[in-house]
């Protein structure tokens, strides 16, 4: 086991000699610090990490602040950077932690990453298109270009995708310094001829499960995951958005959001489950439709610390 | 054409046209805060650029003339180091020392241009090497102890996503 991310301390820039050339001097040519800072901005991020390891003088440029703000106010223009260190950044570039973290959120792999809880009715089933209601909306960025949906029965169909951040290292070291908040989102509809429930529910769970197949539902199994959505476990943190659309109401798409800033630092495991089911108990799948599942840590929510203010003084007073 | 004549470190007088003089925005500058006119008879001096190396900056400059105004960054949002035209490609088949000096040139005469295809050659020359290799590529040595080298090691490894 290496360090956690309670434990785990950054390097700090190495003290290096006022003439000390190594790294700088190339062919015989003087190359200040910022030319080589502006050729690291065409590298990518684990290029950067690699070149810290070449000598102390790359490792000052390749970690220092001043670099990652660069490349951010480049790409992300007009966006400023804010005084975050530079492994922030690295994150936000190098992962896609601040990008949806849901796969296959429009059943275009079938079930792909998908656990399924209970499949009342005649199933949960994957329509290439909607089936009874309006097209998905264009140019939203959740469907990644597809068409397919989930649509659910008449009785409840409950399923959900698990988010593991134990290997996360660094992100679960920036969850627990700046608590970015946990966002997350989905579309449903109903059928325009039945109305339907509809249910996001976002469970974080404290401790750490080990992920093994005993997590695919054996009936046991089932019954105590869907009655920890019912009625969440103290131990775990919950928030949920439940829709109802009327009979005649439906067809339209319609986005559900949550936003969490107070979820348990040490979450482990992030369960985005969602159900549904008619309202009619009609054969067939009068359920509610679901596509677009999003779940990220949204980086704009971060904010500098105090030690992060604290060390950019100690920078500019060198 | 206005012409323009610039002296390099090593006191050669080049005689071009102010139009591909003005690509450099140092040279720009100081023509215009010294209110110089176009048939300026003084050579501007380059103090920090040998001639070997002016020469192939104002060959650049003369290929590059009719260029269009580079992007504003907002449309430039992907820095991308796969888009070296073949002309600038074949211009920068020279020796390390040369290809940095001519960093160091169009960072000081302030050439865009040749300042980002320059840094994006060198970039390709790091892109997807191992440390040792880079050292090697560009003649750097080792400075780490063997602890700090695995401390940064074991610090780049906790960074990697798994």
């Amino acid at each position: 086991m290496g360090p956690t991310s309670s434990t785990f301390k950054f390097l700090k820039e190495f003290d290096l000699e006022e003439n000390s050339l190594n790294g700088l001097q190339i062919k015989n040519v003087y190359i200040p610090e910022e030319i080589i800072s502006n050729i690291f901005t065409y590298l990518s991020p684990s290029d950067i990490l690699n070149c810290s390891s070449v000598c102390k003088r790359w490792f000052n440029i390749a970690k220092s602040n001043a670099l990652w703000h660069t490349i951010y106010n480049e790409k992300e223009y007009p966006k400023k950077a804010k005084h975050l260190p530079w492994y922030v950044f690295y994150l936000y570039f190098a992962t896609d932690n601040f990008k949806n973290l849901i796969e296959n959120g429009n059943g275009q792999d079938g079930f792909k990453n998908w656990t399924i809880v209970y499949n009342g009715g005649d199933k949960f089933r994957v329509e290439k298109i909607p089936v009874g209601s309006d097209p998905l909306p264009e140019g939203i960025p959740d469907f990644r270009g597809k068409q397919s949906c989930f649509a659910t029965s008449f009785e409840i169909s409950s399923k959900y995708q698990v988010v593991d951040l134990k290997e996360k290292n660094l992100l679960k070291y920036i969850i627990r310094k700046y608590k970015p908040a946990l966002y997350a989102s989905e579309w449903f509809a109903g059928r325009f001829d039945c109305g339907c429930f509809y249910k996001l529910n976002i469970l974080c769970n404290k401790n750490h499960i080990q992920p093994s197949p005993t997590m695919i539902p054996d009936p046991v199994r089932a019954y105590i995951l869907a009655a920890s959505i019912e009625k969440p476990d103290p131990a775990s943190y919950s928030l949920s958005v439940e829709k109802k659309i009327e009979q005649w109401a439906g067809r339209a798409w319609e986005k559900v959001e949550i936003l969490s800033k107070d979820y348990p630092e040490d979450i482990a495991n992030i369960y985005f489950c969602h159900e549904g089911r008619d309202t009619m108990f009609w054969s067939g799948h009068y359920g509610s439709k679901m596509a677009g599942g999003v779940l990220r840590f949204d980086f704009d929510s971060i904010l500098p610390t105090d030690d992060d203010v604290s060390d950019n003084e100690d920078d500019l007073s060198n | 054409m206005p012409r323009i004549k610039l002296q390099s470190s090593d006191n050669e007088i080049f005689d071009i046209e102010v139009e591909i003089a003005k690509c450099s925005v140092t040279i720009k500058t100081m023509l215009e805060d010294l209110g110089m006119d176009d048939e300026e008879e003084e050579a501007v001096p380059l103090p920090n650029v040998n001639s070997a190396i002016l020469r192939k900056v104002l060959q650049w400059a003369t290929f590059h003339k009719d260029d269009p105004p580079p992007p504003e960054d907002d449309e430039n949002k992907e820095k991308r180091t796969d888009d070296i035209s073949s002309w600038d490609a074949d211009f920068l088949k020279v020796d390390q020392g040369t290809l940095f000096e001519l960093i160091l040139a169009a960072n000081y005469l302030d050439i865009k241009g040749l300042l980002d295809v320059t840094c994006k050659t060198v970039a390709n020359m790091i892109k997807g090497k191992a440390p040792e290799e880079i050292r090697k590529t560009f003649n750097i040595k080792n400075d780490f102890t063997a602890s700090e080298e695995d401390q940064v090691r074991k610090e780049n490894e906790w960074c990697e996503e798994k």
